[in-house]
C-alpha cells in the first residue's frame, strides 16, 4: 500500500510514523520547513486515505 | 484568496489536534477516532476523514517501542531493563489496558507473554484496571484459561507474566477465512489485502504469537467442523463456568480474546476488564460500558453486567465462527 506512493508523501510517513522523528525533527531530515513539513504530512494522510477508501473503506471507531 | 488562508489555518489547528492523538496512541491513552472528534466539534468532520489513515500508517509500524511507565519513548532494549528481570524479545501486542511483550525468563528459559500498563504514572483508573486484571486472573485455575505466571510491580512499572501461547486468536482466523473467501469470490485482487491495512494497533492484543500461518481454517463458515466447533464453545462455557464460580465476570469475550494453540486448544485471554463481584453487590452490577460493542449483551450497553453478559458475547462469537459473517 505504502509502496504504491509517490516518494515525497512515502519519506514523510516513514519518518513520522516508522521512525518516530517529531514534527521538529523530521522536517531537519527533509531540508525544509516545519510548516511545510506539517502540510505535506497531512496531504501524504489524505491520500493513504484516498488509496484505502479505493478498497473498501476504513472503519472508524 | 480568503478561502485559501482559512484553509491553511484550519489545516494547521488540524495539524496540532493529529499530533495530540498520536501522542495519546503511542502513550497507550488512545480513544476511538469518533470520541476524539466529539471534543473538537468544529473539526469533527476533518477528524473523521483523515485521523484513520494516520492510524494505519502508525500500524505499518513494525515494533511500537511505547514507554512503559512514564510516558517517553524508550526502546525496546532499554524498557526490558524495566520488566522486572525478563529479557524481551519483541512486541506482540498493544491494547487499551496494556503492550504484550514476548519475553524470556533468564533462568528458566521459557517463553513468555509480559503485559506492561502502558501509559504515564498515575493514570489510577488503567492501574486500578491492571492490577484487577492480575488479581481476578490470578485466582483462576482452569485448562482453557491462560494463567498468570507472575505479577506486580517493578520500578513503577505494572506487568503480568503468562505462557506465550503459540497459535492465533479466532479474531485472526476469521479474518483470514473472509480474506480467502473474497479473494475467491472478487475479482479484483487487491480486496484480500485489506483486513491486514485495516488493522487497528490497539485491537491486537493477544498473548500469542501471531505470525504462524493458520491450519484450522475448518472451524469456520458452513464448511466448518461442527462437532470441533461446538467442542471449542464448550471448552469456552466451562472456563467461563469457572471465572463465574470465582466471582469473576470477563466483560469481553469475542474471537479476539480466544487463543486456538496448535494443538488445537482453546484459551481465554485478556480478563482486563474483569470486574470481581463482592457477595454484598447487586447481582446486575452497574458499572461503566465497556467492552466491544458487536459483542457484548445489550444490557452491558447500559453500563449493567452479570455472568450472563458472558455468554452472551459467547453466543455471538460462536455465531461469527458457524457462519462466517459478522453478527
Amino acid at each position: 500500500m505504502i509502496a504504491s506512493m509517490v516518494e515525497i508523501d512515502r519519506e514523510i510517513l516513514v519518518l513520522r510514523h516508522i521512525e518516530e522523528l517529531s514534527i521538529s525533527e523530521a522536517p531537519a531530515e527533509l531540508n525544509i520547513s516545519v510548516d511545510t513539513a506539517k502540510k505535506r504530512h497531512l496531504r501524504a494522510i489524505r491520500r493513504l486515505q484516498q488509496l484505502c477508501s479505493g478498497l473498501n473503506g476504513l472503519s472508524v471507531g | 484568496m480568503t478561502s485559501i488562508a482559512t484553509e491553511s489555518a484550519v489545516d494547521l489547528r488540524l495539524y496540532e489536534l493529529l499530533e495530540e492523538f498520536m501522542i495519546m496512541l503511542r502513550r497507550g491513552q488512545s480513544v476511538p477516532v469518533r470520541e476524539f472528534a466529539k471534543r473538537y466539534p468544529e473539526y469533527s468532520s476533518r477528524i473523521i476523514a483523515d485521523f484513520p489513515a494516520m492510524l494505519m500508517a502508525e500500524g505499518l509500524k513494525p515494533r511500537l517501542s511505547m514507554v512503559p511507565g512514564d510516558g517517553g519513548p524508550v526502546e525496546a532494549a532499554d524498557a526490558c531493563e524495566l520488566l522486572a528481570g525478563y529479557r524481551v524479545i519483541r512486541q506482540i501486542g498493544q491494547g487499551g489496558t496494556g503492550i504484550v511483550y514476548e519475553a524470556e525468563h533468564p533462568r528458566l528459559s521459557r517463553r513468555l507473554a509480559v503485559k506492561v500498563l502502558p501509559g504515564r504514572k498515575g493514570d489510577t483508573n488503567l492501574a486500578e484496571r491492571f492490577k484487577r486484571e492480575s488479581e481476578s486472573v490470578a485466582r483462576l485455575d482452569h485448562p482453557n484459561i491462560v494463567p498468570v505466571f507472575d505479577f506486580g510491580e517493578r520500578n513503577g512499572v505494572q506487568y503480568i507474566a503468562m505462557p506465550l501461547i503459540d497459535g492465533q486468536s479466532l479474531d485472526q482466523l476469521v479474518k483470514q477465512y473472509r480474506a480467502n473467501s473474497r479473494s475467491v469470490a472478487d475479482t479484483q485482487s487487491t480486496a484480500g489485502v485489506l483486513p491486514m491495512v485495516t488493522d487497528q494497533p490497539w485491537s491486537k492484543l493477544s498473548t500469542c504469537r501471531c505470525d504462524s500461518p493458520s491450519t484450522q481454517v475448518d472451524l469456520i463458515g458452513p464448511t466448518a467442523d461442527f462437532k470441533k466447533l461446538a467442542k471449542l464453545g464448550a471448552d469456552v462455557a466451562s472456563a467461563l463456568v469457572h471465572a463465574h464460580e470465582n466471582k469473576t465476570i470477563h466483560r469481553d469475550i469475542k474471537p479476539g480474546n480466544l487463543i486456538l494453540d496448535k494443538t488445537g486448544k482453546i484459551w481465554v485471554t485478556n480478563f482486563g476488564l474483569a470486574t470481581v463481584r463482592d457477595d454484598k453487590s447487586d447481582p446486575s452490577r452497574t458499572g461503566d460500558v465497556t467492552g466491544t460493542p458487536r459483542f457484548i449483551a445489550p444490557e452491558q450497553m447500559r453500563g449493567l453486567c452479570d455472568e450472563r453478559s458472558d455468554v452472551y458475547s459467547l453466543g455471538i462469537t460462536l455465531y461469527e465462527m458457524a457462519s462466517g459473517i459478522r453478527a
